[in-house]
């Protein structure tokens, strides 16, 4: 559906350049570029919807070349729809004209429009709100307007310029399913573009992780939060903490490692000099036995809600822990921590 | 007592002293039989005089047909250019961004004049080379008509439209542009259908200075229409002013007329009001930062470019060139093979001998600077209470600022006169430059507030209430917050005052006395001396001399930024 | 072609004897003034010449009078000076102590009682120097038939009224928008000859021009072929090698420029004395020298030369009132013909 090759595009003075970015997305996924700000993934995403003219590389939308071998297709005649970052919606236009813009566009009929108008308006749940003049609209609103106008071009390719982070924490976890929603039943592709790593592994079929205008690691959600193959990408994505190790060899289905506290059971890649322990992953009720067992003492704990956060002391070594808020354990509690052997993540540093 | 309203009450004071004062004199001359506001006696005749005179239908026809025009014109050129040099990749955008004003430098008088040189029937070098090269057998152009004097007058109408859009471009969030892009439309519709909408404020603010400005601009008409017989009030108004056949100007009947200007300028201000009604949907300059990035022109880069390039060949270099050829003759000649035997520069020689020079040019500086430096000032001032602190009687405020635009600078000066004759023992400012300073700051008050006006529409008021919400003062917010934010449109003021005020002569004339000549009386002493050519010297070193500020003033600007 | 302009020299200037005869008491009355004017400050002189030109016959004046400091102030023409006047007369400011203008700038402003009167016959004026008593005779305007020497063969130059009229000169002629000349004409053709000549002109679309000077530079360009213009707003261009002629047509109408002296003047004595020097032939020779402009009733100008054989023609400045319908009645007649038809 969208092939992005060997994509470059220099910045003079400070801008987030791109340099020598390739994916491809198939059809009907959701596809996310995720990254701290200034790695280039809204450059990216600009190249693709041809608001950018890049340096460098090529671009193909449904197989046909946007960008590249000397021609640029230009934005409005590109299969694409987008929701930017402030909405960009016009607010010298109501509602309904905004969102039958793009159809004026195409000059489909008059009564045509209308009845998309309607149709998309449904579809976000803005029903009857399409006379309002845009300018009187709440954020949320905004958000539903934009996604609207996006929807109903039918466009193949929809691109999404950190469409939710100007909204607020609970109205973000709604749209974000919404948007899941809404993108699974038009069936079209999206690209979506995030500096949250919460928000691109719930959203995403497939994750790209940008830095310094590379793609560090592309990979689903789960494997690369649970089998990075970077620290920075471990990083990144939660919190995590890295032991620096050394592999002894196999034992069992895992490898053996001795780390700076102790010797213990890892899975990964046999060449890693990383361990990957995430604080929600480690146990503190494990029956005694099990593999991987650390003895330590509760340094600190705080509640957290739906869960507690706490720092255990082993041998001299804070380890941050995540576990179930049903129980409290106090500070100075001596505690049996388990590292799950298959979520110790063996990486190269 | 709030310190806003504090501050309204004591700007509304010198408004009033500013500019009701000298608008009621001047519609007080409107009721004397002898024309002088403090003549004895009372009269409605200067009324009927004006209003039933039998060509006043047609001439107030022809004003109307030639402001709409030029109006027209300039708006047309002005907003595509301010466009293309603001929001696009246009090549060469810098360049022209700092060429646009040049033409203001220019006197208008001088500027007619180079037109009749360029496309007059009978000797302009236009008609003449297209003559002959395409074989045609009449001239193509006739600069003698009302399409003539429309052409020139909207010409000279573009650097001010351009000066009055370009912030509100600038300021224009891209992601509207780019929304309407990546929505399938084309260039052409996001221009007609997204950023003209989005710039009505703007062009609605600068449509109704335009329109009044060519209903009482003299110099094009003047020189174009009269000879040919296409009058209009304007040139009616140098007749009851200049060459009445009593000796005596009649400014009474200049004063009814002013009641037919202030009329309309109050029908475009409620216009302007409606068109910008719903004001917060036009708050385009939001909370959220964004990079001003220019749009792609794409594969009309270079068609723009283009076109672009042809009006600043039209506009500005073809003038220009003819100002430089005129003032390197001994006397008047169209540009020709033959008159280059003629060339001269004793012209310039002359200029730079002429032992006014100097002071005429210390005056020239220093009232320009203090001029722009107030209006930049009171018209920041206003703007600010009535559109951001929505001080009450802000409307009168702003009607104040705005009404001087109705009244030809010349009656403005005439008023001022009494002011000062009467103020003279408290204010002795009558025939010192600073008179001239004061004709000039009220004259020109109504181009600042419109066009700092509309920049302030756009702020959104989050951006202010941000800065009231991180615990700072009024003050420090409007210094830190709203100055910043506005500047560009406050620059753009200063420059345009700047300009205006370096090259205006009608006030300076009324108000001329022995200490305070300046650079374009000096001018216009050659030019009134029958020496147009040595006139026109003057007028390009004039041209160099706003060329010179421009540039030290975007150094200056940009030493700011970085700062 | 003309004869070539006699620019006085200095050696005829210093060899002048002044026009104004004056007797022994004159003489005496004319010291007096010096004496009392150089107590008074410099006197302040509104005229309508640039500066750097008229600061000449200043400069002369000052070598005559020593003592007495003459300071120039531009009039930016037209009605202005008149309105300045007023305004500072009304005002309570300072204004000119003596000014120089036509009949039409002063007499309104006599009306209005800001003038000073003055018995110029006791200082020896003739009548047609001293019209009025609030005018002294200082110099006229000589209207002139301009014609471009390179468009226009000498032969075919217009040389007189009725040549205008002429079908060739259709649409290529320029006037001054001031119907003043025809005014001038009307004291000896009457005014129903010169309304009629008028309208024929009119029908002749010819270009108004705003002002004479800028007439002559277009004629000089070649904008429009011929014109009825002034002798000395054509000077500057002719004294620069433009194609320019000039024909003083028969009659030949002028008009004359008064010296006066408003009311609120605070060196009125100065006004006085730099008036009656105006009208000597030193004070006319310098003027015209300076300007172009000079005195036809003193035989040692330029202007009278110019217009020795010919008719003078004018209205009495006591008659403005009577004049002004004729004026607003002749602007009419130029004005409204050519919107009829305009010109193509």
């Amino acid at each position: 559906m969208l092939e992005v090759e060997q994509l470059v595009k220099r910045y003079g003075k400070g801008g987030a350049g791109v340099r020598g970015v390739s994916f491809r997305v198939a059809p009907g996924e959701f596809f996310t570029l995720l990254g701290p700000s200034g790695c280039g993934k809204t450059t990216t995403l600009r190249c693709i919807a041809g608001l950018e003219t890049p340096d460098g590389g090529r671009i193909a939308i449904d197989g046909a070349p946007v960008f590249g071998a000397g021609r640029t297709v230009p934005v409005n005649r590109r299969d694409i729809a987008m929701v930017f970052q402030s909405y960009a919606i016009w607010p010298h236009m109501s509602v309904a004209q905004n969102i039958a813009f793009p159809l004026e566009a195409q000059n489909l009929p008059r009564a045509e429009r209308a009845r998309r108008v309607d149709q998309a308006l449904a579809m976000v749940g803005l029903e009857g709100l399409g006379g309002r003049p845009a300018s009187l609209l709440s954020g949320g609103q905004q958000q539903r307007v934009a996604l609207a106008r996006a929807a109903v071009r039918g466009a193949k390719l929809l691109l999404l310029d950190e469409p939710l982070s100007n909204l607020d924490a609970s109205l973000r976890e709604r749209m974000r399913a919404e948007l899941r929603d809404l993108q699974q039943r038009l069936g079209t592709t999206a690209i979506y573009v995030t500096h949250d790593q919460e928000e691109a592994m719930s959203l995403s079929d497939r994750v790209a992780l940008m830095r310094d205008g590379e793609v560090l690691e592309l990979a689903t959600p789960q494997d690369l939060y649970l089998r990075p193959t970077h620290a920075f990408t471990a990083g990144f994505l939660g919190l995590a903490e890295l032991l620096p190790c050394t592999v002894r060899g196999p034992e069992g289905t895992f490898l053996r490692v001795d780390t700076s506290l102790g010797p213990l059971l890892a899975s990964g890649d046999p060449a890693g000099t990383l361990l990957l322990i995430r604080p929600e992953h480690v146990r503190l009720d494990a029956p005694p036995g099990a593999p991987n067992q650390l003895h330590g003492t509760i340094a600190r704990a705080a509640f957290a809600g739906r869960h507690v956060d706490y720092t255990v002391e082993v041998a001299g070594h804070p380890i941050p822990v995540q576990a179930a808020s049903g129980r409290m354990h106090p500070v100075g509690t001596a505690v049996t921590l388990t590292l799950p052997p298959a979520q110790c993540w063996l990486m190269k540093g | 007592m709030t310190l806003d309203r504090a501050v309204a009450l004591a700007l509304g004071l010198l408004l009033c002293w500013m500019v009701a004062a000298p608008l009621g004199l001047v519609l007080l001359s409107a009721v004397r039989p002898g024309g002088f506001p403090l003549d004895p006696g009372f009269t409605t005749a200067n009324f009927a005089a004006v209003y039933l005179a039998p060509g006043f239908p047609e001439l107030l026809g022809t004003t109307l047909a030639f402001a709409a025009g030029s109006t027209a014109v300039a708006l047309v050129l002005g907003t595509l250019l301010a466009w293309a040099i603001e929001r696009t990749d246009l090549p060469g955008a810098a360049l022209f961004r700092a060429l646009v004003i040049l033409p203001m430098a220019t006197p208008p008088v001088l500027l007619a004049i180079g037109w009749t040189m360029l496309a007059s029937p009978r000797i302009g070098v236009l008609n003449r080379v297209l003559q002959d090269t395409l074989g045609l057998s009449a001239a193509p152009f006739d600069v003698f008509s009302l399409g003539g004097m429309v052409f020139v007058e909207g010409l000279s109408l573009v650097p001010t439209t351009v000066l009055m859009l370009a912030p509100a471009c600038r300021n224009m969030d891209p992601s509207f542009e780019e929304a309407a892009l990546a929505s399938g439309a084309s260039r052409l519709r996001v221009l007609r259908r997204i950023v003209l909408p989005l710039l009505l404020p703007a062009i609605a603010a600068a449509a109704c200075f335009m329109m009044i400005v060519s209903l009482v601009v003299f110099d094009v008409p003047g020189t174009l229409g009269l000879p040919v017989r296409r009058f209009v009030l304007s040139t009616q108004v140098f007749h009851w002013i200049s060459e009445s056949p009593g000796g005596v100007p009649e400014y009474g009947k200049v004063g009814a007329l002013a009641v037919l200007f202030l009329a309309i300028l109050l029908a475009l201000g409620a216009l302007y009001r409606r068109a910008t009604r719903r004001a917060a949907a036009f708050r385009t300059v939001g909370g959220k930062a964004f990079r001003a990035r220019p749009m792609p022109l794409g594969t009309l880069r270079w068609p723009v470019f283009t076109c672009v390039s042809a009006y600043f060949v039209v506009a500005v270099v073809l003038p220009l060139s003819v100002l430089v050829w005129s003032s390197l003759m001994p006397y008047q000649v169209a540009p020709s093979r033959a008159a280059l035997a003629l060339l001269t520069l004793e012209n310039h020689r002359d200029f730079l001998a002429n032992g006014q020079v100097a002071e005429a040019a210390w005056n020239s500086v220093v009232i320009a600077l203090v001029a722009a430096t107030a209006v930049a000032a009171l018209a920041g001032l206003v703007a600010w209470l009535v559109v951001r602190r929505r001080v009450p009687g802000g409307a009168v405020l702003d009607a104040l600022a705005f009404a001087p635009i109705a009244v030809p600078g010349v009656m403005i000066g005439v008023a001022l006169i009494y002011l000062y004759l009467a103020t003279g023992p408290i204010l002795p400012v009558y025939g010192t430059i600073w008179i001239i300073v004061i004709a000039y700051a009220t004259q020109y008050l109504p181009f600042g507030t419109r066009l700092i006006g509309g920049s302030m529409i756009q702020l959104h008021p989050e951006l202010e209430e941000a800065g009231r919400t991180s615990g700072a003062s009024e003050a420090r917010i409007l210094r830190r917050v709203t100055l910043p934010l506005v500047a560009p449109a406050l620059a753009a003021t200063w420059v345009w005052v700047l300009a205006h005020a370096l090259r205006e002569l009608s006030s300076a004339l009324l108000l001329r006395s022995f200490d305070n000549m300046t650079v374009p009386t000096l001018l216009w002493d050659y030019w009134s001396g029958g020496e147009p050519t040595r006139a026109a010297a003057v007028g390009v070193w004039l041209v160099l001399a706003v060329l010179g500020a421009l540039l030290l003033s975007r150094l200056v600007g940009r030493r700011a930024v970085d700062a | 072609m003309p004869e070539e302009i006699a620019v006085p020299t200095r050696r005829t200037m210093l060899l002048a004897a002044p026009a104004l005869l004056l007797g022994r008491s004159a003489r005496a009355q004319v010291d007096a003034l010096a004496t009392e004017a150089a107590g008074l400050g410099p006197v302040i002189w509104y005229e309508s010449t640039p500066s750097d030109l008229a600061n000449q016959v200043a400069a002369a004046f000052g070598r005559r009078y020593p003592r007495i400091a003459l300071r120039h102030v531009r009039d930016s023409g037209g009605n202005a000076m008149s309105a300045r006047i007023i305004q500072e007369s009304q005002g309570g400011a300072r204004t000119a102590d003596v000014a120089t203008n036509s009949a039409s700038v002063f007499w309104p402003l006599a009306q209005r009682g800001l003038l000073e009167g003055a018995d110029w016959a006791a200082l020896g004026a003739t009548p047609s120097m001293a019209p009025t008593p609030y005018s002294l005779l200082a110099t006229a305007s000589v209207f002139v038939l301009l014609s471009n020497t390179k468009l226009v063969p000498e032969a075919e130059a217009p040389a007189g009224w009725d040549a205008l009229l002429e079908p060739r000169w259709r649409g290529r002629i320029g006037v001054w928008q001031r119907t003043e000349p025809f005014v001038s004409l009307a004291a000896l053709w009457g005014p129903e000859r010169v309304a009629d000549y008028l309208g024929r002109l009119s029908a002749q679309l010819p270009f108004l021009f705003p002002s004479t000077f800028p007439l002559a530079q277009q004629v000089a360009a070649g904008e429009v072929a011929a014109g009825v213009g002034i002798y000395h707003a054509a000077l500057p261009a002719i004294s620069r090698g433009a194609p320019l002629r000039y024909l003083v047509p028969e009659p030949a109408p002028i008009s004359s420029l008064y010296s006066f002296m408003p009311k609120a003047g605070r060196n009125r004595p100065g006004g006085k004395l730099f008036s009656l020097w105006l009208a000597t032939e030193e004070g006319a020779l310098a003027y015209e020298a300076a300007t172009g402009r000079g005195n036809p009733l003193i035989a040692a100008t330029r202007t009278a030369q110019l217009l020795a054989g010919h008719t003078s023609v004018e209205q009495k400045p006591e008659d403005a009132d009577a004049t002004l319908p004729l004026i607003e009645r002749y602007d009419a007649i130029l004005r409204q013909t050519g919107q009829a038809a305009p010109s193509k």
